[in-house]
């Protein structure tokens, strides 16, 4: 499980968080929704330890973030991080050098999912095919917790909902938990367990997402839309 | 089975020299290509440089070459930021002391390769120049050019080279700390990374001159070698004693350490993307 406790993230004068108290349940597909600049990408940094928050505590598990901990953790950015000499097969072996939870079957059948080729320079191949790569090297791993960072940026329209359903719901570990910020509500709609809306750093609505749409008969969509006032901020 | 220390740094390494690469084919098809233009120059004409002079221009490109790697050591951390692969290594589960370690590394294998080649022809070319017999004739003859501010015994000139290696790497590691500070700032990185860089090596060499001080050798003056904090050729100049060079390295290891490891904590405390 992952808890948020009180947590604010400050970049000089602005509140990237603001005082924040979550749990992020083990198992369970978490959207982290909201608007540009309403803090999502700044949870999943906090989380993997790649920012470090100005007040409060992230505990993983009733701890804080150790390198034991980052042993069972994939996390994909949304900025592209391969080195420019690499091709696919520089960056699984780089990569799976410091995980014991390398699937190598595993990243075997999602290489030939994906489309992808071993042998592809990945300063050569297309955006898409790139975010792909980011894919596949997050989930060969049998990793605890899954951060995904706008993992479809970039990817085709076509292609995105064959990846959600394949990757997200089949190639899933069950106890496997996953924290996924889009902006393509849409295509992870149907996969998503909780769901955490943000707004300029603060939470304005959360729960079961399945439970939030009953209740008020809503989509994602049209509920993200009722809680920042008509889709303003978008 | 979780993988051990050797293959995460081995794993590390590899991608640094990687980074390295293509700048340290640059570096060396340049020092090969001016040797092979200046031993035609020599070999067919009356040119003024002659052999002496080759010997001259063969050690500033060495020299050259190992202050391109100096100044590339200070990018080789600030593209992480720049390039977003610090997102690749910054959630993988190691410390700071096996990633600095490993761009050391990289960097030292850059200088060896990069330094020993050019050194390597730049002796070849000599070699067949002056026509001599061995090795040692090449020394002497770089002795006498030099106005006998090198030793013509070989001896003597590993122990500065291995003192000189020693005092790279400690600058090297200076120049970590420096870009890991500089990093901690969003504004004005870059000249916070040389301020800290000036500073860090006007203290260490003020400590250093201290601690010369207090051990007081006897009739010794040690040759200043590149990036010695504070020092500079003088007059006279004789080589070490092994006492001295034990004192020097043991002194040269011991900052390097302490850079060394406030790097790393800097890095795995205080940085962020």
């Amino acid at each position: 499980m992952i808890q948020f406790r009180n947590v604010t993230k400050k970049y000089g004068k602005t509140r990237a968080l603001d005082d924040i108290s979550i749990d992020i349940g083990k198992g369970k597909i978490t959207g982290l929704l909201g608007p540009n600049g309403s803090g999502k990408t700044t949870m999943i940094k906090l989380i993997m330890d790649l920012n470090k928050p100005s007040a409060g505590e992230i505990l993983i598990n009733n701890a804080p973030i150790s390198q034991d901990i980052k042993k069972h953790i994939a996390y994909l950015p949304e900025i592209d991080h391969f080195y420019s000499w690499m091709k696919i097969k520089d960056a699984k072996d780089f990569v799976q050098t410091f995980y014991e939870d390398w699937d190598e079957r595993l990243y075997e059948e999602l290489l030939s999912f994906l489309e992808l080729e071993e042998n592809m320079a990945i300063k050569k191949i297309s955006k898409g095919q790139r975010a792909k790569a980011k894919l596949l090297l997050a989930f060969s791993r049998k990793a605890d917790i899954i951060l995904l960072d706008e993992p479809l940026s970039g990817i085709d329209i076509f292609t995105r909902e064959k990846i959600v359903e394949t990757m997200i719901k089949d190639y899933r570990e069950v106890e496997q938990s996953i924290v996924i910020t889009t902006h393509e509500i849409k295509e992870i709609e149907q996969v998503i367990d909780d769901v955490v809306f943000l707004k300029q750093g603060k939470i304005v609505l959360q729960g079961e997402a399945k439970q939030l749409q009953a209740k008020r008969n809503l989509s994602l969509v049209d509920l993200m839309k009722e809680a920042y006032g008509d889709g303003k901020g978008f | 089975m979780e993988k051990g220390f050797s293959s995460k740094l081995g794993a590390m390494y590899k991608k640094d020299v990687m980074n390295l690469r293509t700048e340290s084919l640059l570096m060396l098809a340049f020092v090969f290509g001016l040797n092979a233009y200046v031993y035609y120059q020599v070999i067919t004409s009356d040119s003024p440089l002659g052999a002496s002079g080759y010997g001259v221009l063969s050690s500033m490109v060495v020299f050259g070459a190992l202050f391109i790697v100096f100044i590339r050591a200070f990018s080789l951390v600030s593209s992480e930021w720049k390039d977003h692969t610090l997102h690749m290594i910054m959630p993988l589960p190691i410390g700071g002391n096996t990633i600095f370690l490993s761009k050391l590394l990289a960097i030292l294998t850059q200088t060896a390769v990069v330094g020993g080649i050019s050194f390597a022809l730049t002796l070849g070319v000599l070699y067949m120049i002056l026509e001599l017999e061995n090795i040692q004739q090449i020394f002497n003859f770089l002795a006498m050019d030099s106005g006998s501010l090198l030793s013509s015994n070989l001896t003597e000139i590993l122990k500065v080279a291995i003192y000189g290696f020693l005092t790279f790497a400690r600058l090297i590691v200076i120049v970590f700390f420096s870009s890991v500070v500089g990093r901690m700032f969003t504004k004005m990185s870059g000249f916070i990374t040389f301020v800290v860089f000036m500073l860090s090596n006007i203290l260490l060499g003020q400590i250093i001159r201290l601690l010369d001080q207090a051990v007081n050798f006897e009739e010794s003056s040690r040759v200043m070698l590149l990036g010695e904090p504070g020092g500079g050729m003088t007059g006279s100049m004789t080589f070490m004693s092994t006492p001295e060079l034990i004192f020097g390295m043991l002194i040269t290891l011991g900052s390097a350490m302490i850079f060394f490891f406030a790097t790393t904590y800097l890095y795995d405390q205080k940085v962020e993307l």
